[in-house]
């Protein structure tokens, strides 16, 4: 479980100070399917990347499973990236010199596991994705849906608890948009939990729970229902 | 993250990135180049020194001397001086360390002067006399007390010059009579070179084999007189060793114990030399030379030093000498001054590039920011990112100074004509067959592989901790 505790993020300083997030208290239960839902420029990345380790806040606390990250230096922060997140990212991330294989044992690479066992289990998730026949290939030479499921299964050869989804469908066209989100939903139906930030409703309509977001102010919903739109009463908590 | 996975890395990104990787190793490789022709000028230079040491080392061997002590003033406009000559207990002490270095030590001949603590001023009227004629003068035949001169006409008198004086064994060539032996130790007993006989001929003093001669010897009034036989003649042809050794001009030998025991009330040890020439068979150069130093050293500890005054402040001098421990002193200082002031050439010329190295290394790192963002993101520490920069920064250098090798082979040939003539216009006059050899050390390229990356991650430290440092974040939305 990971929670966060009034926990503020302010860009800059003095008269250009952003403020992105605004005391937010949240939490992302085990298991489940968080979508953090909000407009363009809302903080919704920011908030991902605070729940993810990838930022830390300006004041307020991050707990995973009763751990301050808050408090953890940066090389604890890495260690807990490596062994307890995956991301998967808009733009897929991915090195375009690296084979595919490669790519999704980049984790395991930095965990410091053997040749031998990191690419036997780089080539399960691969084989469970379906793109077996890509390992050898070059991350350059793959279609945008291929590129963000070999993404997806980086995000998932280490096993991490948490995976967490920045605009994934956001470079896709609908057919692998839908397929990308299928398979966080399978994720998550796997036990492990999943954070999606969009500003897509149809997206967030995958996920158990909703954190709405607007000008940094988090709320926590509970699934969207049919034909609700939180952007229609201005999404105001 | 495993060390070979971060070479990995490192060598892929230098790989993605070819024109990059390619322009700072040629920079390497230019700077390394010159860098290493420097040094191995001061290398070649110290090497080749030593050799040609060697080579005359070889041919001449070398001679030791122990000087007697003395203590010396000088103001400028004066100037005194006394001798303390050895005294029995150092000649003991000097003896037993010459036993325990034989291995090193050749041929022994002491020098004998007026008893110790005689001054300047006392030292002409010491003499050692060879008194030819019967029968054997006795104190009272020395006439006038303040000279040494003898008035009977029933002898000859023949002044031994000091430095001429020897005590055995000698290598010398034997003309007549019989060799010295250990057992002549305690004898009267003579050998005379055959130039001396010469000389005592053509004054009119002939000597022959079986001869005795009285000795005297002579000090301030004091006479002690005793009778020597001449045992032998040998010859006193110098050849180059005796050159080199000091010992062309011996005229006399004589037995040590029998001389010192009649004499020593009046005389005593003022010096000795030895000599020891290297086998013609290959040896042990190191070994050989490391026994002289630890001789030349033990010597010196055990011997009081000579003092010389001027004007009020004192200075101390050793009194044993190796020609060849010094020479080879005076050669690894030299060498050694030679090879600070091409250091110190290299070093700034490293100093003066590093920076355009160190630059070229933070761009090329910089560059792969977007791809260090991503590894961050999945757990990458900063160690981790320190680790993967070093290496590529390694394998540039490394890669540079290979090339840097192969170009200095290419210009071996201009070091070892500078090399050539440098030698040439040193050695020439002794006639040394020696050919100058320049030869690249195996450590040069490690030491400069070391030197270029020391220098270049300090240069660059600042700029790579700051990337490392770098939160993903940043990192993620510049990639962004």
């Amino acid at each position: 479980m990971i929670e966060l505790k009034h926990v503020n993020k302010i860009y800059g300083k003095g008269d250009g100070a952003v403020h992105a997030l605004k005391d937010v208290n949240i939490t992302i239960e085990d298991g489940k399917f968080t979508a953090i839902l909000g407009k363009s420029g809302s903080g919704k990345s920011t908030l991902m990347n605070i729940i993810g380790a990838l930022d830390s806040p300006t004041d307020g606390e991050v707990f995973s499973d009763g751990q301050n990250l808050t408090s953890m230096s940066q090389n604890a922060l890495a260690e807990y990236r490596n062994k307890t997140t995956g991301f998967v990212f808009q733009s897929f991330y991915l090195e375009p010199t690296f084979s595919v294989l490669d790519n999704v044992a980049m984790p395991l690479i930095i965990a410091g596991m053997s040749k031998k066992e990191r690419e036997a289990r780089a080539i399960k998730v691969l084989t469970d994705l379906g793109l077996e026949e890509k390992i050898k290939k070059k991350a350059n030479e793959l279609s945008g849906g291929q590129k963000q499921r070999v993404s997806i299964a980086r995000a998932l050869v280490h096993e991490p608890k948490l995976v967490l989804a920045d605009e994934p469908t956001g470079n896709l066209d609908s057919q692998n948009g839908a397929e990308v989100m299928a398979l966080l939903r399978q994720i998550c139906d796997m036990g492990k939990s999943v954070v999606l930030v969009t500003h897509n409703l149809e997206d967030a309509k995958h996920a158990d729970n909703i954190i709405f977001i607007k000008d940094g102010v988090a709320q926590m919903r509970g699934k969207l229902a049919e034909g609700e739109n939180p952007y229609a009463d201005g999404g105001e908590a | 993250m495993k060390q070979i996975d971060s070479l990995k890395i490192a060598a892929h990104n230098l790989w993605n990135n070819k024109s990059r990787t390619v322009l700072t190793v040629i920079i390497v490789a230019v700077v390394s180049t010159l860098i290493m022709a420097l040094l191995l000028i001061g290398i070649a230079f110290s090497q080749n020194q030593v050799a040609v040491d060697r080579m005359i080392f070889d041919q001449t061997g070398t001679t030791y001397s122990l000087r007697d002590r003395t203590e010396s003033k000088s103001n400028g406009t004066s100037s005194s001086w006394t001798s303390y000559g050895i005294t029995d207990e150092e000649y003991a002490q000097f003896d037993e360390l010459v036993e325990k270095h034989s291995k090193v030590v050749g041929e022994l001949t002491v020098r004998i002067g007026a008893r110790q603590g005689v001054s300047e001023q006392d030292y002409p009227d010491f003499r050692v006399l060879f008194l030819y004629g019967q029968p054997t003068p006795t104190e009272s035949d020395f006439t006038d007390s303040n000279s040494w001169f003898m008035y009977d006409s029933n002898f000859s008198v023949y002044e031994a010059q000091l430095s001429d004086f020897r005590f055995p064994p000698t290598e010398r060539e034997l003309l007549t009579g019989r060799v010295w032996k250990a057992d002549d130790e305690a004898e009267r007993l003579l050998w005379l070179s055959d130039t001396k006989i010469r000389a005592l001929a053509s004054a009119d003093i002939p000597v022959a084999l079986g001869d005795v001669v009285p000795v005297a010897v002579y000090l301030d009034g004091n006479v002690i007189v005793k009778e020597y036989t001449v045992a032998g003649t040998y010859a006193t042809t110098a050849t180059d060793d005796d050159y080199y050794s000091g010992l062309s001009d011996v005229g006399y030998i004589i037995g040590k114990q029998s001389f010192l025991s009649d004499f020593g009330a009046l005389c005593g040890i003022n010096s000795a030399s030895m000599r020891y020439c290297p086998p013609a068979t290959p040896y042990n150069f190191n070994k050989v030379y490391g026994e002289m130093k630890s001789f030349t050293e033990e010597v010196n500890a055990v011997m009081q030093p000579s003092i010389y005054n001027y004007d009020g402040k004192a200075e101390e001098s050793e009194r044993f000498y190796c020609a060849f421990v010094d020479e080879m002193a005076a050669v690894m200082l030299m060498s050694t001054v030679i090879i600070a002031l091409v250091s110190v050439l290299a070093l700034i010329v490293l100093l003066l590039s590093i920076g355009s190295v160190a630059n070229t290394i933070i761009i090329s790192v910089d560059k792969d920011r977007k791809f260090i963002g991503l590894m961050k993101a999945v757990g990458l520490n900063q160690k981790g990112v320190k680790r993967i920069v070093t290496y590529q920064s390694l394998l540039q250098i490394v890669a540079g100074v290979l090339i840097g090798v192969a170009a200095l082979f290419i210009l071996r040939p201009f070091v070892l004509s500078v090399m050539t003539s440098l030698f040439s216009s040193m050695f020439g006059t002794f006639g040394l067959e020696y050919t100058v050899t320049v030869s690249v050390p195996f450590y040069l390229p490690i030491i400069t592989v070391v030197v270029f990356f020391l220098f270049a991650m300090l240069f660059s430290r600042s700029a790579l901790t700051k990337i490392a440092k770098q939160d993903v974040m940043t990192t993620i939305s510049e990639v962004a």
